[in-house]
């Protein structure tokens, strides 16, 4: 026990941890400090704004940054050590080796929980003093709740992939693969599977719920799917930009599909890892 | 003591088990050698006997307590000393050692002191500082053995460790084995070279493609030695070379 609080604290401290957290909440002062250095008086068009155009401001700053830092972060802590075989010297220590996989991913996910409440904090502040609006607090849990699940599912990835692969080279390799398909090519996957699936017309509502099962099968996608569930908005893939209001319900997004489906990310990546931890090699 | 139990490995269902039911005891007070050529399966035997990979089938006891059922124990009353040491290249060696004694409850300041003792032995004091990418193979050795070293545990496996080594490490290795068997250590020395087996092991256990040949005690050894001018003879003998 004492060894799992002692791991847990060092991975908590490392510089690479450090690096990362302080790359979310410097993105998200700078952000901060640009909206709150803004114009004194605020234009009709700041009035204007909207709880979900705030939202959706935010949740487009981060939803790059947070995969790309929890894929290194998930690399530094666990992953390049496992592949280097620089672990099998820790692992011959009074520790197992499912301890040291669970106490660097635990203190990992806290690193990302504190820099993205700290990051959202701070950009909503910002807002505040540009648009003299704040996000209501069941937006502030969600885009927390979204970066959360997002980082802990990446790094959960990167932890398994790093029981699977037999190099780092191979291990950077399926991350960045990981990134882009998951992260960037998500909804251009989807539409050219939707266009598949409805012979070339993606146009209609009814692609929408194939659009949204997709959204669950990734983290990032995920994340759209949570702000559909508190804004109500949707964005058509066939026709970019056209947000329109939709009943999250009639669609699967409930409280209990998105409560659920953010759990199974966060814990079937590393749910695996650790049963390859225990009983591979 | 060091206890390995009808231990098996078998890495791949189309391939020859890695070990296949060996069993073979390290007493305290005891340096057993542990021949065997490219294959035999000795670095396997010793990376399950220290935790790092899982045996198939059998158990390994460190003072009683079972690698994989007991890790934290058996792993607190071992020290390891690979062929080839891998460490974080950018760490230094005293920071290391701080990281590794937070396993073992040491204080900060005691691990360092502890550390600081241990690399001065090791003939390691002049390149305390340096980061461990800098360091040669042997150096890396050296900073192996202090790592090992550094809670004092009652049973070292030493796999291929003279390997590499110039005449001076070899002969502070060897110093250094026959002050553990005198403090009543149990230690497992893998080697290559069967001349040094000859002549720091009280017994010498003979594998072969996985298999536990032989177990040689002192009087075989120097029968072996007498009738066949050099133990690589009786080596080959016994392996079917």
């Amino acid at each position: 026990m004492n060894s799992i609080f002692y791991e847990l604290q060092r991975t908590f401290r490392s510089k690479f941890v450090l690096i990362m957290m302080g790359i979310i909440i410097l993105v998200a002062a700078l952000i901060a400090y640009l909206l709150a250095s803004g114009p004194a008086s605020v234009p009709v068009s700041q009035r204007s704004i909207t709880d979900e155009g705030l939202f959706n401001g935010v949740d487009s700053l981060f939803g790059f940054l947070i995969p790309i830092l929890a894929i290194f972060m998930g690399y530094f802590t666990y992953g390049k050590d496992r592949t280097s075989g620089v672990l099998e010297s820790v692992v011959t220590r009074p520790v197992t080796k499912s301890e040291l996989l669970v106490t660097r991913f635990i203190a990992s996910i806290i690193a990302i929980l504190i820099a993205v409440v700290i990051s959202v904090m701070l950009v909503d502040a910002g807002q505040m003093s540009y648009f003299r609006k704040g996000m209501p607090a069941n937006m502030i849990a969600a885009l927390i709740w979204i970066y959360f699940v997002e980082g802990a599912s990446f790094i959960g990835l990167i932890y398994l992939f790093a029981h699977l692969v037999k190099s780092q080279s191979s291990l950077l390799g399926l991350a960045i693969a990981l990134f882009i398909v998951f992260s960037l090519l998500w909804s251009t996957v989807s539409t050219i599977v939707l266009v598949e699936v409805f012979h070339g017309s993606i146009s209609s509502l009814s692609t929408l719920q194939g659009q949204i099962n997709f959204n669950f099968a990734s983290p990032s996608g995920y994340g759209k799917n949570v702000a559909i569930y508190v804004t109500h908005l949707v964005t058509l893939t066939s026709i970019a930009g056209t947000n329109i209001r939709v009943n999250p319900a009639s669609y699967g997004i409930t409280e209990l599909s998105v409560g659920a489906i953010g759990i199974i990310w966060m814990a079937v990546p590393i749910l695996l890892a650790f049963l390859l931890a225990r009983k591979r090699d | 003591m060091i206890e390995i139990r009808d231990l098996t490995k078998i890495y791949s269902r189309n391939s020859r088990p890695a070990v296949n039911a060996m069993s073979f005891t390290v007493n305290n007070g005891e340096i057993m050698g542990f021949a065997g050529l490219n294959g035999a399966g000795k670095t396997t035997t010793i990376r399950i006997a220290t935790g790092i990979i899982y045996p198939t089938s059998g158990t390994v006891l460190i003072d009683g307590n079972d690698i994989v059922r007991d890790k934290v124990n058996a792993s607190r009353l071992s020290g390891w000393v690979p062929e080839f040491p891998n460490f974080e290249p950018n760490a230094r060696p005293l920071t290391l050692m701080r990281y590794y004694g937070g396993f073992y409850g040491m204080k900060a300041a005691d691990a360092t002191r502890r550390g600081r003792e241990l690399l001065e032995a090791v003939s390691l004091e002049e390149s305390m500082n340096e980061k461990l990418r800098n360091y040669s193979q042997g150096m890396k050795k050296r900073f192996s053995l202090a790592a090992a070293m550094l809670n004092d545990p009652q049973n070292y496996f030493f796999d291929e460790t003279l390997n590499g080594l110039d005449p001076e490490g070899i002969r502070f290795m060897r110093k250094l084995m026959v002050e553990l068997r005198g403090k009543g250590k149990a230690v497992l020395l893998s080697s290559h070279i069967l001349n040094e087996l000859e002549t720091v092991a009280d017994r010498i256990a003979i594998i072969h493609k996985g298999k536990l040949m032989q177990i040689m005690d002192r009087p075989l050894i120097e029968k072996a030695v007498r009738e066949n001018g050099n133990l690589e003879e009786y080596f080959f003998k016994v392996v079917g070379g």
